[in-house]
């Protein structure tokens, strides 16, 4: 009693469902190819881990790719739209359209028109990314007071050091809350685009899985994925708090769903 | 000689709204200005004029003789509410008109102390504008705008925002600033106490069009203090400002 209060709330939480999962298994005799046991995919996870390993590295560089492509055109594109209104009016129901639109729909066109290679992963990755640092740093950008604005233009700086000095940063907090929904987005991106057409990564292992029927296999990848999507949000938070020490500790707790 | 501020017939309109009704009113070099009117009179509309982030639709402005088309240097702006950057200490957030004009901070470093020490916020420099309390990040405030050592301070209701005591406190603290730095000061208000109070001047602003209706010169002796508030002369004046409002507003 006293060993398990001292673990972590949540890691307590996480071997209580590993054990729920084993005693389901058990208790209703389900088949392994239907839900295998925790104990035979940590197996899996153990014998495979080379091969698994390869795929999540592609995978992984496949996100990374396309969410380094989103945080930079999000932020750019945001900040040229909030320069100039005529032509945020003239893009924005365009941008409407395509962030209703279901973009991974487009990932057969995307490989019809680029191939089998890298570069449509990135591209679906960065497309599903995109829009959640667009629409965020729009947000952030136009957050600064009216006041704050007018006392820099008080002080007769020029126009891109109160963008560099003074919107840029009160847009940060909002920026940071995109791009954690983002990098999310992009490993999703990237597994639909290895679906689509790929020799390689966890989306095409999985679907190699799926075909033959290793549930096992299926779980562990499911695993390194979960792994993946976890890192790269902890990535981000951890960026947060080198950029916005100020902004983390002044809003307390929240949820780690992105504010 | 001239005045600092120079405002001739200055009209605004928004649309089919006329913000101000050629207004004009002078303040000499070293003066405290009021004006005082109730909300929506055009009153923040004026200041932003003298201060050259809005233009006017007809007549012009001069401050320091020379005609205002744009912000101009040597002004010193404090809102109602503070617009602390809340990344920056109190030391870097007095510092910003430096670091906005592109200007090196270190050889003004001496007269940021003093303003600090001035302003009561010693022992804070380090602190986070959220670290503060709202009279003390208005502080901050004024000690930005003087920072760079402005001729002129523009005033947009600066304690607005803080709770009545605060606000008597930061009316004593500003008129201390004020008698050591001899500004030309123009301060927006609602309360009538208040201008009263603190200016030489009192400049009464009615709503729609905006107008000065009349000003009042505020002979009592300075510095003035809690006692000020119950001299003869300081009611007459109050009550002849809110009399101006048919006694609508201006409890403050």
């Amino acid at each position: 009693m006293r060993l398990l209060r001292s673990l972590p709330v949540p890691l307590v939480a996480a071997l209580a469902a590993v054990g729920a999962w084993h005693a389901a298994v058990v208790a209703f005799s389900i088949p392994a190819y239907l839900v295998p046991p925790p104990a035979e995919v940590a197996l899996r996870l153990l014998d495979d881990w080379r091969q698994l390993g390869f795929h999540a590295a592609v995978t992984l560089a496949e996100a990374l790719g396309g969410f380094a492509l989103a945080a930079v055109f999000g932020v750019l594109a945001a900040a040229i739209l909030v320069w100039s209104p005529s032509l945020e009016r003239a893009v924005m129901p365009v941008l409407l359209v395509i962030q209703t639109f279901p973009k991974i729909a487009l990932a057969p066109l995307i490989v019809i028109w680029f191939g089998l290679g890298v570069g449509p992963k990135l591209l679906i990755s960065f497309l599903v990314a995109v829009f959640p640092v667009l629409v965020s740093a729009i947000v952030g950008l136009r957050s600064v007071e009216k006041d704050m604005l007018d006392l820099a233009r008080a002080t007769r700086a020029p126009a891109w050091r109160i963008f560099w000095r003074v919107r840029l940063p009160f847009a940060l907090p909002h920026i940071f809350g995109g791009l954690k929904v983002a990098v999310a987005f992009s490993v999703v991106g990237a597994v639909v685009g290895e679906w689509v057409g790929a020799d390689r990564g966890l989306g095409y292992l999985l679907l190699w899985a799926n075909a033959n029927l290793d549930t096992a296999l299926l779980f562990a990848i499911l695993a390194w994925l979960a792994a993946i999507g976890l890192a790269l949000y902890y990535a981000v938070e951890a960026a947060e708090r080198l950029a916005l020490p100020w902004h983390v500790s002044m809003r307390g707790r929240d949820l780690p769903l992105g504010t | 000689m001239s005045a600092h501020i120079q405002v001739r017939d200055v009209t605004k309109r928004f649309g089919a709204m006329t913000a101000l009704d050629r207004v004009a009113l002078d303040i000499g070099r070293g003066e405290f200005a009021a004006v005082v009117g109730p909300s929506g009179c055009g009153k923040s509309t004026l200041m932003r004029i003298v201060a050259g982030l809005d233009t006017a639709d007809g007549g012009d402005v001069h401050v320091g003789g020379r005609p205002v088309a744009g912000p101009h240097p040597g002004v010193g702006i404090v809102f109602q509410s503070a617009v602390l950057l809340p990344w920056k200490t109190v030391r870097g957030n007095i510092g910003f008109p430096f670091e906005m004009g592109g200007v090196d901070p270190r050889p003004h470093a001496a007269r940021i102390d003093g303003l600090i020490r001035l302003a009561g916020l010693t022992g804070f420099e380090a602190h986070l504008p959220h670290q503060l309390s709202g009279g003390m990040q208005q502080r901050v405030a004024i000690c930005r705008a003087l920072a760079p050592d402005p001729d002129l301070l523009l005033l947009d209701e600066p304690f607005g925002a803080l709770d009545a005591m605060t606000r008597e406190t930061m009316n004593l603290e500003l008129q201390r600033i004020w008698m050591e730095s001899r500004k030309t000061v123009l301060m927006i208000t609602h309360g009538i106490a208040e201008a009263v109070f603190l200016a030489d001047r009192v400049h009464v602003m009615t709503a729609r069009p905006g107008a000065i209706a009349r000003s009042f010169d505020v002979d009592l002796p300075r510095p003035r203090t809690a006692e000020t508030v119950e001299d003869p002369r300081f009611r007459r004046l109050v009550r002849e400002v809110r009399a101006l409002f048919g006694g609508a507003i201006g409890l403050g």
